[in-house]
């Protein structure tokens, strides 16, 4: 997919209006902010120039990388519902710390205790990690797990990172507060894996990697995962 | 004087900052220590961010090209600002320079500064940061025993990735026979710390 200076044309063409539209497409405005990406607005205004990273700060409520895909009807009905959404290349992802992005895009948007903002941050860092590095870049925890590996593990990420099929996969973070009750989702195009009995695994206190899921489970409210594992759904009930 | 390791394709960068004097001369010695490690490989000692350096100094970064011949590594002493350039030419010593500007890189978003016994480390650790921190494995490494100490003070967020490379430099410290402790952590870092009991692997200090 090629950057398309109109905007949304490219993303109609690879999607059905049935698909789009009923959602709430037609209600936003999309600004072509850079080469490679696309603003989603709440209302017709303006992007202004700091609106070059997808922070989302009112009124800017989603963004889209291009070069990876169209995004999913998740993401678009996360939109039409009031919520925030970034479609990011895995590379992007992982450069940019977009788990950290969304948490300042949720304090833009959202009034946020400091420490349901910090349980957040910390699970969404997790689950955002997962989907980047097990995920869509298919990397395992072994080389992690002993210092003179650690540069192979540095080697095959760096290589992974420069593969433009694994490296264009996207991540999708969607966020949606409700009442009290505010739902993060993350999604990844990787292989899946078998979350419940990850879930359930017991590591030890010297683990140097595989904290990820039960940090998860301890810093929110709920936790599930569906389609094999690619779709991490969060959720947190706040002061 | 303020560093703060990176590293490079092939090696490592210590980024020095503000004033180097006979006061630092410990904790270059920090810097020295880890030479050993880091045989065969590149060092870059990068003096932009040096605003000031006296004769002692001076001696300082020529104990440095001893000790990296000494261990085999390819030292790079590289931008001065015209301060720091104009005294290493009055006393002769500008060969110790590269001859032309070398690229560092940018920091990540942590930073590790040596201190007396061990490291400061400041700023976010997490997974696109692994390579920031790896420097301070290295360090430990080269330690002969004794204590080292990790000040986590200024540490703002870390995940489970950070605490991974954690635990790895404890493995690494029990090698050698360092006693590995963490001090310092505040707000989610010492919630992490402590919903991850990593005091019953480690000491961990207010």
């Amino acid at each position: 997919m090629t950057p398309n200076p109109a905007g949304l044309g490219l993303y109609l063409d690879g999607m059905s209006p049935s698909q789009l539209l009923p959602m709430g497409w037609a209600e936003c405005g999309f600004v072509p902010v850079t080469d490679r990406a696309m603003a989603v607005l709440a209302s017709g205004n303006p992007v202004s120039p700091e609106n070059s990273t997808p922070l989302l700060r009112p009124p800017l409520r989603g963004w889209i990388e291009w070069g990876c895909g169209a995004p999913s009807a998740d993401f678009i009905k996360c939109l039409s519902l009031g919520g925030l959404a970034l479609h990011l290349s895995t590379k992007a992802a992982y450069e940019m710390d977009g788990a950290h992005l969304m948490v300042l895009s949720l304090r833009a948007h959202y009034a946020l205790a400091e420490q349901d903002a910090s349980r957040i941050e910390l699970a969404l860092t997790e689950g955002v990690a997962n989907a980047v590095m097990h995920g869509n870049l298919e990397m395992g925890s072994e080389l992690r797990e002993r210092f003179d590996s650690f540069r192979q593990f540095r080697t095959l990420l760096s290589e992974r990172l420069g593969d433009p099929v694994l490296a264009g996969r996207a991540v999708e973070i969607l966020a949606r507060r409700s009442g009290s009750r505010l739902t993060v989702t993350v999604k990844d195009q990787g292989r899946g894996y078998d979350f419940a009995a990850e879930l359930a695994k017991e590591r030890p206190l010297t683990a140097k990697s595989g904290r990820g899921l039960s940090l998860i489970r301890a810093m929110s409210d709920g936790v599930s995962g569906t389609d094999l594992g690619r779709c991490l759904t969060m959720h947190w009930d706040l002061a | 004087m303020d560093y703060c390791l990176v590293e490079t394709g092939d090696g490592c960068c210590y980024k020095l900052a503000g004033r180097l004097t006979f006061r630092d001369n410990e904790a270059f010695g920090a810097i020295l220590d880890g030479f050993a490690a880091q045989s065969g490989k590149t060092i870059v000692l990068d003096l932009s961010a040096l605003e000031y350096t006296d004769s002692f100094g001076i001696g300082l970064m020529v104990s440095a090209r001893e000790c990296a011949d000494e261990h085999g590594v390819r030292l790079k002493l590289a931008n001065p600002r015209p301060m720091v350039g104009e005294l290493l030419e009055h006393l002769g010593l500008s060969g110790l320079l590269s001859e032309s500007p070398v690229q560092t890189g940018q920091a990540g978003s942590l930073t590790v500064k040596g201190l007396p016994g061990g490291v400061q480390v400041a700023g976010r650790l997490v997974m696109s940061d692994q390579a920031s921190f790896l420097p301070v494995i290295t360090l430990i490494q080269a330690q002969n025993g004794g204590a080292f100490r990790i000040d986590l003070g200024g540490l703002t967020f870390m995940d489970s990735s950070g605490l991974g490379l954690i635990m790895v430099a404890h493995d690494e410290a029990r090698k050698v026979g360092v006693h590995l402790e963490l001090a310092g952590a505040t707000g989610q870092v010492r919630d992490l710390l402590r919903v991850s009991a990593i005091d019953l692997v480690m000491p961990v200090v207010a």
